[in-house]
């Protein structure tokens, strides 16, 4: 096992330099002087944009400035915030719990709500429950999460005030933006276990269990749904990056000073260290994931640990 | 732009200066209507609360003298108190009412200000106000380590701060610099504690804002939300705002970025006041009886177009007239802007010292006059409705930047310009290509907007020192007006100053060298329980006398 993580980590190295690579051109990549863009607007002197082209060292040659990013990178140095000169390493690190708490949320719903919902459907496939859960997931897939956010909000804050429309850092506040953000995943889950569970009932397994007579319920939670279980933990670690974005416009919408919403108004603000910061952060994090995925994935199913 | 500060600075989209304010963005908040001092007036004024304001955008420091948004300066007007207040006057001009500084006087020749420095005045932290907290503050903003971007562009030619007496200070320049008093009294000059500057430094002073306001620092989650709690001792306010401690407990500023998000906290609650929301939740926050609007008129330059007069065809006078006359701006604001904002006429905002009357009436809506103009000029109407001349046809570029918030309007300005036989091709550029693109001067037409509190910006933007790199996309190169602007800039006299500003915009507007659309007008939705909102002249709200009932 702790070779199968070394080897794992080993192939990691070059894509987070890669990572890093992407982030640091960022700076490069944009029209215009990056001193002109910060000072953008405040009249400044032709003395004021020299003296903080040469403390950001934009005057130094590329890879110099490449090996030092680096270098300050390992030390955990993301820089600092143009827009308000702190470290960008403890912004991030002070918005990451939200945001964490956020998408684990969101996949507590959609597992919750997804992993159920199509083990039901999957056992009884054309009843009315399976025709429900379908129709439910069609509209979780159909149904983009910031729209769906938009009419949680207009229905369960404004209209009804069940649930407080931005961030108060309450529980009820979590409810809105979990839902909305984990809905359409539990959707990808529904259809997903729904038709392992009917292709695992259709194996021979499953009719020698029967034969033997094994209880339906151990058949159903035993036997087919561990072997789906494999391909479900997957997709769960393939959808973390695509509910990592979503936090970002979930994070907007809903008020929550979290990585994404950060990140969005970085953009938009040309606030390069920070934008730089959150792509190495956020790609650590899919390396991460994609390791652990694996190895929850080898528990579940002996037979990956060897490949 | 994203959206979109104040000071001698761009209007970007809502906070982030730059030019050319989004639609509905940030220009100067000023008074409603006539400039009178729009309160919001509702139910009994009572003790006590918490007033949450939602705000578009995260500040980047809470240090007016350091920032470089119009928000941090909106939120600083809370903390701190600038030495002199510019305020509405009640009948649609303006005063000058002590504040930290009982009385002033200037030089003649507008380089030096002496302040009488009021007494009894104790900042948030138990330091005495006096002199040295007023030479603390702005050493503080020309120190290099302070990073000032809007401040110290707007203090100018800044030479030092003499201390005469402890209750007497000079401000000295180091040449005439007759806009000092509008700036001083802008936001980015709220006299800061000098105890609390050196126990924080240059930049952490940005996270422990102390100044002597109706309202002190508690605390700040970044990207969430600022709270402040009332000044129980603040009983040095101008009467105009009030002289009394505040009614509030508290007052929060509340950061969402989502526009319609701000719009749904204030219907479910949370807020009771939002900022810059988008013109169609306003048009149904209108429609609303839960719901009223203050709205704060611009100071500076109206959104508008700067016509290049060293491109043909634009570099015939006839031509630019003629584009001066086709544009019907009441149309442009009620069909594209929801009415929010208002017509422009010429090159400053009504409420903006030195407005021209006479400049603003030169032109209006008059097809038929741009019609003869063009004819005139000896563009003849040819096939398709495009006039040609020489077998040229009267084409027209134009050149705007992303995020402007131009391009709706852009699209009317064409259907106009149209109408009397021009052709347009628009291309939108990122800022710094279009930036470039307008000082090699590649458009006709481009798009400006700029936010200032003194009529001396009209120097940024049609010095002829600006053309190869600063702000003159017109590419007007009259020295006369150039001399002018310099003379204004060195008389310390009102009045005078006054005239001056006027004939430069006569002459502005004479030559054509600007089409201005729209005035923008800030707009602060609240429930109707807030009482007691003051708009300030530099455009800004004051939370001195607010309340909720």
């Amino acid at each position: 096992m702790a070779a199968f993580i070394a080897r794992r980590l080993a192939t990691a190295v070059p894509v987070m330099l890669g990572i890093t690579f992407v982030a640091f051109i960022l700076i490069h990549l944009i029209p215009g002087s990056p001193a002109r863009i910060i000072l953008y607007g405040s009249q400044a002197t032709p003395q004021q944009i020299a003296t903080l082209t040469s403390r950001l060292g934009l005057n130094q040659p590329l890879w110099e400035q490449y090996a030092r990013f680096l270098g300050q990178l390992l030390r955990g140095n993301l820089g600092t915030s143009y827009l308000t000169q702190t470290s960008v390493a403890h912004e991030l690190l002070s918005r990451t719990p939200s945001t964490l708490i956020l998408t684990g949320s969101a996949m507590v719903v959609a597992i919750v709500i997804g992993v159920p919902l199509g083990v039901l459907a999957g056992a009884r496939p054309n009843s009315l429950l399976d025709r429900g859960a379908r129709g439910i997931s069609f509209l979780g897939v159909a149904i983009p999460y910031f729209f769906l956010a938009l009419l949680l909000v207009l229905l369960l804050s404004v209209r009804l005030r069940w649930f407080p429309a931005i961030d108060n850092g309450t529980f009820a506040a979590l409810v809105l933006p979990a839902v909305s953000l984990g809905w359409g995943y539990a959707a990808i889950l529904t259809r997903l276990v729904r038709g392992r569970i009917i292709e695992e009932y259709r194996s021979e397994y499953v009719t020698s269990a029967r034969a033997r007579g094994c209880g339906e319920g151990r058949i159903l939670l035993r036997h087919a749904l561990r072997n789906s279980s494999v391909p479900a933990i997957t997709t769960i670690g393939l959808q973390f990056g695509n509910i990592l974005t979503g936090a970002a416009v979930t994070e907007v919408i809903f008020g929550r000073a979290g990585l994404g919403s950060y990140l969005a108004t970085s953009i938009t603000s040309k606030n390069i260290p920070v934008v730089q910061g959150a792509i190495v952060l956020i790609g650590l994090a899919y390396v991460l994931i994609n390791l652990a995925i694996d190895l929850i994935v080898g528990i579940v199913d002996p037979r990956a640990r060897v490949a | 732009m994203s959206e979109q500060s104040r000071q001698t600075q761009f209007v970007s989209r809502r906070q982030m200066f730059g030019i050319g304010a989004g639609v509905a963005a940030g220009l100067g908040l000023v008074a409603c209507g006539t400039g009178t001092s729009a309160t919001a007036t509702a139910g009994a004024a009572k003790p006590g609360g918490t007033l949450t304001m939602g705000i578009a955008s995260t500040p980047d420091t809470l240090d007016p003298g350091a920032t470089g948004l119009a928000l941090t300066l909106l939120i600083s007007m809370a903390m701190f108190d600038p030495l002199v207040w510019w305020l509405p006057d009640g009948s649609g001009g303006s005063t000058f009412v002590p504040g930290l500084a009982e009385s002033y006087t200037v030089s003649p020749d507008a380089s030096v200000y002496t302040f009488k420095l009021r007494k009894g005045v104790t900042f948030h932290d138990g330091t005495k106000f006096d002199a040295t907290a007023v030479k603390a503050t702005y050493d503080h903003i020309v120190d290099p380590a302070t990073q000032s971007k809007s401040g110290l562009g707007a203090l100018g030619p800044y030479k030092e701060t003499k201390i005469l007496d402890p209750y007497t200070v000079q401000i000295i320049f180091t040449g005439p610099n007759a806009g000092f008093m509008h700036q001083q009294a802008a936001g980015n000059f709220g006299i800061s504690s000098p105890a609390a500057l050196a126990k924080y430094g240059p930049t952490g002073f940005g996270n422990h804002p102390v100044g002597t306001g109706p309202f002190k620092f508690v605390s700040y989650v970044p990207g969430s939300q600022l709270t402040l709690a009332k000044n129980a001792d603040y009983t040095w306010g101008p009467a105009a705002l009030s002289t009394r401690p505040p009614l509030l407990d508290s007052l929060i500023f509340r950061i969402v970025t989502d526009d319609s998000g701000r719009y749904d906290a204030l219907q479910s609650g949370q807020l009771q006041i939002a900022m810059n929301l988008p013109p169609n939740d306003i048009a149904a926050a209108q429609q609303s009886s839960q719901f009223k609007q203050l709205t704060v008129q611009s100071i500076g330059t109206p959104i508008g177009m700067p016509i290049n007069v060293a491109k043909a065809p634009t570099d015939d006078p006839l031509v630019r007239e003629a584009i001066m006359y086709s544009v019907n701006q009441e149309l442009l604001v009620k069909q594209v802007l929801f009415g929010v904002d208002t017509a422009a006429h010429t090159v400053l905002t009504p409420i903006t010292p030195g407005y021209s009357a006479a400049s603003a009436a030169l032109y209006s809506y008059d097809p038929a006059r741009a019609d003869a103009l063009l004819n005139q000029a000896g563009w003849k109407m040819g096939t398709g409705g495009v006039r040609t001349k020489n077998g040229q046809q009267l084409a027209l570029d134009i050149i705007l930047y992303s995020d402007s918030g131009m391009e709706t309007p852009t699209e009317f300005v064409v259907s106009e310009l149209n109408k009397v036989g021009f052709t347009a091709t628009t291309s939108v550029q990122p800022f710094a290509t279009a930036q470039a693109s307008y000082n090699t001067g590649a458009q006709n037409l481009g798009a400006f907007g700029y936010y200032g509190t003194d009529p001396y910006l009209l120097n940024i933007w049609v010095n002829s020192d600006a053309i190869k790199s600063g702000f003159n996309w017109s590419h007007y190169d009259n020295p006369a007006i150039d001399a002018m602007i310099a003379q204004a800039n060195k008389t310390a006299g009102a009045a005078a100053r006054g005239s001056l500003y006027e004939q430069v915009c006569v002459t502005l507007m004479k030559d054509a060298i600007y089409l201005p659309l729209w005035n923008v007008n800030d707009p602060f939705t609240m429930v109707n329980g807030v009482s007691g909102l003051h708009t300030t002249l530099n455009g800004y709200i004051t939370f001195h006398s607010a309340a909720l009932s």
